[in-house]
């Protein structure tokens, strides 16, 4: 486990080499949705948690730029240990955009004065990141298993995703459907029951993904 | 900060007997190319030339032996240990020097220094900086930033910093000039000293370095192993002839090897004891290790081993 955490801290220092662009991506993306969505608050707990799903590629670009595979394999760390850290710090980004998003949502409300019901900004996040988990689900064994050259055209995946409901919501009588709808009609035993589930579909999602990259990322040639 | 790297212990435990590198029926199938069979062997304690052309296999070889492909039959093992994925305690007495950096471009080679030093028991951030002064590299300064060969001796020093017992090389001085070559090769020569049980395999195209530093050699072409042996015997095997083609006879053009024929010249390789059948107008010289290595690349046969 020692060896995995380790790799997950490599991970973290390759990335922190070209963070500042990604991160200023993020906001910008952040508030272009914020603003597209009439400055509602809970636009923003729907897409921060959806960010880390625009940046999977890069770990996989990195290893081709540094010919990291060529690196792996002289340091003492099976395969294994590569897709695992690399699953524990996606896992720990994700977690850490749901964290901003609550956070994010909490202080947009109050700077607007717009309401906000705390279970529908929670709901929201918890749906976020599990549509955010399905997505990385499908996109890091694709990428273990191809490499970035092979693959990148699954960087747009996220991108049709993404706007589709934001396309919806333009449609007539879309953002009539979200106006009217009250979460606190709910009742909290649905709410529980739903964040639960959530969780457990991100739950599978990562658990089925990080299984089938270790399968396929051992049996890769370079 | 305890890691788990410090829970794998060194085994101090030597058979200086056996081999550093022991590969048996090794094949490997790309198709329009194929690596073996290959029997080979590299033995502890010396430095080892691995020579061929390019596209010889000598590369492909390396990558087996890391475990970056994976051999279609045959068996490898590393300082006694089979080559694979669970024998990670091998690979801490392992250093590699690829002709490219493998190391992201956008660090510093101070960051990839600290981001390589977790993952070794022994690795010595003092003889990491050591090297570093010694090659003049600048701390602060980005691996994208670096000259070929300033990226080959940072790529040496990362790899010599965790104190490896086997040095694999591949074309480590391949496009340097000849004063940073003669660092590296001294620096390979210090290698060997500091430990009899040291050990580099050295795979190159350049013949030159290796008539400086090896002691044992082996000729790839074409996938296979076409000699092996110390440099002096391989060496001492061989005579070049030259002479004008009107020399050549039908039976003299079967104890060429890499024959080389020109508009009215030829070159050859032939076996040292095999000098007879050539007539006056041909002159034999002792062949260099480059002149062995390109007939043979040229030539079709193996030598049984």
């Amino acid at each position: 486990m020692t060896d995995t955490m380790g790799f997950a801290r490599f991970e973290l220092t390759s990335f922190r080499v070209n963070a500042w662009p990604m991160i200023l991506m993020s906001a910008l993306v952040a508030v272009m949705t914020w603003v597209s969505s009439r400055q509602e608050p809970i636009g923003l707990a729907a897409v921060v948690p959806l960010l880390p799903v625009f940046f999977v590629t890069y770990p996989f670009l990195t290893d081709e730029r540094g010919q990291h595979d060529l690196l792996y394999a002289t340091l003492p760390i099976r395969r294994q240990t590569v897709v695992l850290g690399r699953y524990i710090f996606f896992l720990a980004i994700q977690l850490a955009s749901g964290i901003l998003a609550l956070g994010l949502v909490a202080a947009t409300a109050a700077a607007t004065g717009r309401s906000l019901d705390p279970r529908l900004a929670a709901l929201a996040t918890m749906a976020s990141l599990a549509a955010g988990s399905v997505l990385l689900a499908i996109q890091l064994p694709l990428l273990f298993w191809l490499g970035f050259a092979k693959s990148r055209w699954i960087a747009l995946l996220p991108m049709l995703v993404f706007l589709t409901p934001v396309a919806l919501m333009q449609l007539p009588g879309g953002q009539v459907r979200f106006d009217s709808f009250d979460p606190t009609a709910l009742p909290p035993d649905f709410l529980l029951a739903a964040g639960g589930a959530l969780l457990s579909v991100s739950a599978v999602a990562w658990v089925v993904s990080a299984l089938v990259s270790v399968r396929v990322y051992a049996g890769r040639r370079f | 900060m305890n890691t788990s790297a410090d829970s794998r212990r060194f085994n101090p435990v030597l058979n200086t007997d056996a081999p550093a590198i022991k590969v048996t029926d090794l094949v490997r199938d790309f198709g329009r190319f194929q690596l073996g069979p290959l029997d080979l062997s590299i033995p502890a304690g010396y430095v080892t030339g691995l020579v061929g052309a390019n596209g010889a296999g000598k590369t492909t070889l390396l990558k087996l032996l890391l475990g970056l492909q994976t051999a279609d039959a045959g068996n490898m093992s590393l300082l006694g240990q089979p080559v694979g994925d669970n024998n990670l305690a091998v690979r801490e007495d392992i250093g590699v020097v690829f002709d490219a950096p493998f190391v992201l471009p956008d660090w510093t080679i101070s960051a990839a220094g600290k981001a390589l030093a977790p993952f070794y028991s022994r690795w010595d951030t003092a003889l990491f900086e050591a090297l570093l002064n010694r090659f003049h590299l600048t701390q602060s300064a980005q691996v994208k930033s670096l000259s070929r060969g300033e990226s080959t001796k940072l790529m040496l020093a990362l790899a010599m910093s965790h104190q490896p017992r086997l040095l694999l090389l591949d074309e480590p001085t391949s496009g340097l000039d000849p004063a940073t070559r003669r660092d590296l090769l001294d620096l390979f020569a210090e290698f060997m000293a500091a430990d009899a049980n040291h050990t580099i395999l050295f795979s190159t195209h350049l013949t030159s370095d290796l008539e400086r530093i090896a002691d044992h050699i082996r000729v790839l072409s074409h996938g296979r192993l076409v000699e092996a042996g110390t440099l002096d015997e391989v060496v001492e095997r061989y005579a070049i002839v030259r002479g004008p083609r009107r020399a050549l006879t039908p039976k003299n053009r079967t104890a060429i090897c890499g024959l080389h024929e020109r508009t009215d010249i030829f070159d050859g390789l032939i076996a040292a004891a095999d000098t007879s059948g050539f007539g006056l107008d041909v002159v034999i010289d002792p062949a260099t290790l480059d002149d062995i290595v390109v007939h043979l690349s040229t030539a079709e046969a193996e030598v049984s081993l």
